[in-house]
């Protein structure tokens, strides 16, 4: 089970890398950027703190977590630039840095979120990581990134009178979401020198719990309402927009394809959603995706790693 | 991928009060009608186990174990 000190060794790890290059003016907006961090790890309030993971599959294989510090940095920071830039995208937010600050404040933050986090790859060889798997390193997580930015493409070019496919949804979810997971359990497996066959099992795990997170999070995303203000075309909208009866498939369609104009009633959609089954239809995808996670986890533990500091991720 | 059986046992367990009933009391059978794979069958007996949503269609989540962690 991770620790107070892997966490507190991990801010200090993100602060290390931030004070000592960025004026104070731009400090003060990155730290904001990453504020929600210290709530993501916080021990007391959550039991699943994602920034850890790749400490935590590191320590799993080879028993230290430490090396694998810089390259847990880089990911989140490299997950703290592209919410930046996701929320310029999508210009829906009012808390965020670009409704804050404008665009160009926003972008440069985002860039600079970037550029420290491939500066925390380099921090690998540090740690005594080689300097070949630090390239290799580098470069995956370059690569994972690139697949997020395509998916993040296909999300914001989505034609707004089509409806979206289950399929559609799927890809999505796996190219923007699961990836960042699958990057964590990557970089963790990589540093603590696993084998080829471990390494394979922690990226199936990592990106089956990156789907089973987006979906649970577009399951809050309908309860909040936040979602349906947005009109965004997640699996619960996706489901009932295909297999609703035909006049409320109608309601729906105007709502969220038609007339994006017209203010959504969201009480009415959400009890819609709830009562078709499309919600409980998301959370059964969302268990699909836990129980093959989980089922990966069994495969490695068949290895002799001891996977039990994972098992709080799919509690 | 998409879950076309799945999909097919939700919209029928929710179409059908019979087959909610019949669901509710045993999910088993109404399982058997459909082509899950065996990740589905397990995802349907922990939810059936942790839901009450089709019990008492509150629509409330906050029975299920699972999302409390993640939301």
């Amino acid at each position: 089970m991770f620790d107070e000190i892997q966490a507190l060794k991990f801010m200090e790890e993100i602060r290390t890398n931030l004070i000592s290059s960025l004026d104070d003016g731009l400090l003060l907006l990155v730290e904001e950027a990453i504020g929600g961090l210290k709530s993501d790890i916080d021990l007391k309030s959550k039991g699943s703190p994602w920034p850890l993971l790749p400490l935590l599959v590191s320590e799993a294989t080879c028993g230290d977590y430490d090396r694998a510090l810089p390259g847990a940095v880089a990911i989140q920071l490299f997950k703290t630039a592209a919410e930046v830039f996701d929320d310029i995208e999508d210009a829906d937010s009012s808390d965020s840095i670009a409704a804050k600050y404008g665009l160009a404040i926003a972008t440069n933050v985002a860039t600079t979120l970037l550029v420290l986090a491939e500066r925390a790859i380099a921090g690998l060889s540090a740690k005594g990581v080689k300097n070949s798997l630090v390239v290799r390193i580098l470069d995956l997580a370059n690569r994972y990134y690139l697949v997020a930015c395509s998916g993040q493409h296909l999300d914001i070019s989505d034609a707004p009178g089509i409806t979206p496919s289950e399929e559609t949804y799927l890809k999505i979810a796996s190219m923007k979401s699961a990836t960042t997971l699958e990057c964590a359990c990557h970089v963790g497996a990589l540093v603590a020198n696993s084998r080829e066959e471990l390494i394979n099992l922690f990226k199936k795990f990592g990106h089956n719990l990156g789907m089973a997170s987006q979906i649970a999070n577009d399951i809050n995303g309908i309860i909040s309402t936040r979602d349906i203000l947005r009109r965004k075309k997640t699996l619960p909208v996706v489901y009932a927009l295909t297999n609703l009866e035909i006049e409320e498939r109608d309601y729906l369609k105007t709502d969220f394809i038609v007339k994006p104009e017209r203010v959504p009633d969201c009480e009415r959609i959400r009890e819609l959603l709830f009562k078709s089954g499309a919600i409980y239809y998301a959370t059964l995808k969302m268990g699909v995706y836990k129980q093959q996670a989980l089922d990966n986890l069994c495969e490695i533990e068949k290895t002799g790693i001891n996977v039990q500091q994972l098992m709080p991720f799919l509690k | 991928m998409e879950s076309i059986e799945l999909q097919k046992m939700v919209k029928a367990i929710f179409g059908d009060p019979q087959t909610r009933t019949e669901f509710v009391a045993n999910p088993d059978i109404v399982m058997s009608r459909f082509s899950l794979t065996e990740a589905e069958k397990k995802a349907v007996m922990n939810t059936h186990l942790k839901s009450t949503m089709l019990n008492d269609g509150s629509g409330q989540l906050d029975t299920i174990g699972p999302l409390s962690l993640w939301i």
